[in-house]
């Protein structure tokens, strides 16, 4: 059944946090250092440097220009307010134009029509035009008139008095007119004088009028309704135009050229404002957008990436327990297919490998086995043979030695050579068949070490003994050296004869030569070892005899064996007897100058009891 | 008066020629084929040295050897082993039995000689 993709989605989500949390007992996977934290993490340094970038261009960029549009709207509406109170004042000044350059209002001024200001200044007409307040004087500065529309009375205030007659306001001898703002008392004023002439301008003048226009709050609405702004007069421009809800100022001068009002627009700054809001609205979505595609991508990674990485691992588990199971069926991404592809095939290559290897093995270990039990045979068998062999060898010698007895006591010399040249070979044969004998049981592991405190200077001089007679024999001058001979911890009776068998070969292979038996410590690995040298002048060994020398039954020359006699086995058992001792045996020759056989062994068999040890020292 | 020794050995020519040659070197001589009769002719002959080969059918010398001691109260009488070569295992055996000597076969007659006069011989006696 196929789900709506959100639902699956959902439902995706809800199995696969609960299968990692049942998998690896932690509720989280943001905890340890997963595939989907790692991208996660990439994804959130990379929004948030985004976020950054996008937050320093709208402050660099998009915000100044905000500000600067505000500022120039201002700019605009102040102009244009200050345009306006401009033309206010500009109508006072054209009414007051009007009433000056009139040959009426000329005449009254000369002393005609007394009856001019009464006429003309009546409080409606002066309501009709909007002026508060109109004074005539003559060139003397004599009020001939004054109205003030406040209680429409005739005479002015003293406060319009002040203004009109304000030094700001009295004309110069060149001066025409005059006019501009005024303060008074805490109000504003339009005044306007103008010096009264006669229509074509002829003549001189005739004093002058002083028109006055309160600046009130219908004033300003009227200003505020024409600049489509809220306006606001305040008499000290000094101070600083900090609230909030002015968005501009101008100041004005009055007649005086003094900056004594200002003018503030009031009113928020709107499009500032609506720019940092739209700025900010724009941020929180892109924000909302990042986290939201953040989600997004931590389903879909889910979905796609690791979902399909554990199911491989499940594979791969799945596989190496034996199990049966068939990646291709999961809904995995080709890449992630075709890796598990590649790891069936690498899997199977290694099953067919690891089987041909146990095939290999069992071989191999059955052959052994067959060896081994072959060679346990053997070994058997030589033992048993030897032991057989043995008693009737021993009885042939035994009865071969009382034979040369008799002989001996009847004085047959013949007959006592004769016999022992049977005494000879049975020697011989038995000395065969005890090595052989030894040899096997070296070799089925049966030889025990027999262990005794050694002075191995008397061994080597024992064995010259032993040798001496075979020495003379060869003629060969045999000579013992001991230097500082350790006393050793180990089996005599087999290292004496190891010794022997290299003096006797020493001997054998060498005629009016020199044999030279040399006993000296050494030191090996830290321990204590002694070495026993034997030096002969003899014939040599070829480097190619060499190799097979201490292999059982292999003199160096098959035909050595009926030149020189010997068992062959002489050798082996050497070798064998001194490792089983822990030690070795090596050997140096050249070839017709002569050969060195070298003995070594530890002072001290391996685990020996320090009592032992301490007796031998 | 000559020295008595008691050979036990199995195997017969063995036994023969050695007892023809320590017969003729002066020794009184008495044999047995196997430990049991070894056990039989010491009681009825009290030799004063024992030569006994330790693998022997019917009974072996190790036990014959601790019969023949348990029967006789005389401590002077002396044991000897004749052992198959070179059984290391064996000798200590054979020295913890209470044997007084221990030699390997083949034997070597000078070596035999050589202990039996070590243990019986005029020295032994005037050492005890």
């Amino acid at each position: 059944m196929r789900l709506r993709f959100v639902d699956e989605l959902f439902v995706y989500t809800v199995l696969s946090v609960g299968r990692l949390a049942v998998r690896e007992g932690e509720l989280s996977v943001f905890k340890r250092d997963t595939l989907l934290r790692r991208l996660l993490l990439s994804y959130s340094a990379l929004s948030l440097f985004l976020l950054g970038v996008l937050v320093l261009g709208l402050w660099c960029l998009i915000w100044p220009n905000f500000t600067r549009i505000e500022k120039e709207e201002s700019l605009r509406r102040v102009e244009a307010a200050s345009r306006i109170v401009h033309a206010e004042a500009a109508r006072v000044t054209e009414l007051a134009n009007t009433y000056a350059v009139w040959d009426e209002a000329y005449r009254y001024m000369g002393g005609g029509n007394p009856k001019f200001p009464a006429e003309n200044f009546s409080a409606s007409a002066l309501a009709q035009i909007d002026i508060d307040a109109v004074v005539l004087q003559n060139g003397a500065g004599k009020i001939l008139f004054a109205y003030d529309s406040a209680g429409g009375k005739t005479g002015l205030t003293d406060l319009e008095r002040s203004i009109s007659t304000a030094p700001g306001l009295r004309l110069a001898a060149d001066e025409d007119a005059k006019s501009g703002l005024m303060i008074g008392d805490g109000q504003v004023f339009f005044a306007s004088t103008r010096r009264i002439v006669h229509t074509d301008g002829t003549g001189p003048s005739n004093g002058s009028i002083v028109f006055l226009r309160r600046i009130d709050s219908d004033v300003m609405a009227r200003i505020s309704a024409l600049a489509n702004v809220e306006l606001k007069l305040r008499l000290d421009p000094a101070a600083p135009a900090r609230a909030d809800h002015i968005r501009g100022s101008a100041r004005l001068e009055d007649v005086f050229g003094r900056p004594v009002i200002r003018v503030d627009i009031l009113g928020q700054k709107e499009i500032a404002d609506l720019g940092a809001v739209s700025l900010l609205v724009f941020l929180a979505f892109v924000v909302l957008a990042w986290c939201g595609t953040g989600v997004a991508l931590a389903l879909f990674l889910g979905r796609d990436v690791v979902g399909p990485v554990f199911a491989l691992r499940d594979h791969v588990a799945a596989r190496q327990s034996g199990a049966t199971s068939h990646f291709h069926k999961t809904r995995s991404p080709e890449e992630v297919r075709a890796l598990a592809q590649t790891f069936d095939a690498t899997f199977s290559q290694l099953e067919a490998e690891m089987a041909r290897h146990r095939d290999l093995v069992n071989e191999a270990q059955s052959a052994r086995a067959a060896a081994e039990t072959a060679n346990a045979a053997k070994t058997r068998f030589l033992a048993n043979m030897s032991h057989e062999l043995r008693t009737p060898l021993s009885s042939i010698k035994s009865y071969a030695e009382l034979l040369r007895d008799v002989a001996e006591e009847d004085g047959r010399t013949q007959d006592v050579a004769d016999v022992g040249e049977i005494i000879t070979a049975s020697r011989h044969l038995l000395g065969l068949v005890n090595s052989i004998l030894d040899l096997s049981k070296v070799e089925a592991g049966k030889m025990t070490l027999d262990y005794s405190s050694v002075d191995l200077g008397e061994l080597a001089r024992n064995v010259a003994t032993l040798v001496t007679p075979l020495a003379e024999e060869n003629a060969d001058t045999l000579i013992v050296q001991v230097a500082d001979a350790p006393s050793c911890v180990t089996d005599e009776q087999k290292l004496r004869q190891c010794l022997l068998n290299l003096a006797a070969n020493a001997i054998k292979f060498t005629s009016n030569g020199e044999v030279r038996i040399s006993v000296a410590p050494m030191t090996r690995n830290g321990a204590d070892w002694f070495c026993l040298e034997v030096q002969d002048t003899g014939i040599g060994i070829s480097a190619e005899a060499m190799q097979r020398l201490f292999k059982p039954f292999s003199q160096a020359d098959e035909t050595t064996t009926r030149k020189f006699g010997g068992t062959g086995l002489g050798l082996a058992l050497t070798k064998q007897l001194i490792e089983a001792m822990g030690g070795y045996v090596e050997m140096e020759s050249v070839e017709g100058a002569g050969s060195t056989f070298r003995l070594a062994a530890p002072c001290a068999p391996a685990g020996a009891a320090p009592a032992l040890l301490g007796e031998a020292a | 008066m000559s020295i008595k020794i008691l050979l036990a050995e199995d195997h017969d020519s063995n036994r023969a020629v050695l007892k023809r040659r320590l017969e003729r070197k002066g020794y009184a001589v008495v044999d047995a084929e196997n430990g049991a009769v070894a056990v039989e002719r010491f009681k009825e002959q009290a030799p004063d040295i024992v030569l006994l080969d330790i693998s022997m059918p019917v009974m072996d010398g190790l036990e014959a050897q601790r019969i023949m001691r348990d029967a006789s109260a005389n401590p002077a009488i002396r044991y000897v082993a004749l052992t198959a070569h070179a059984m290391a295992e064996m000798r200590a055996q054979c020295e913890a039995a209470g044997f007084d000597a221990f030699l390997t076969k083949p034997i070597e007659f000078d070596d035999l000689i050589e202990v039996i006069e070590r243990l019986c011989g005029a020295n032994a006696d005037a050492a005890a």
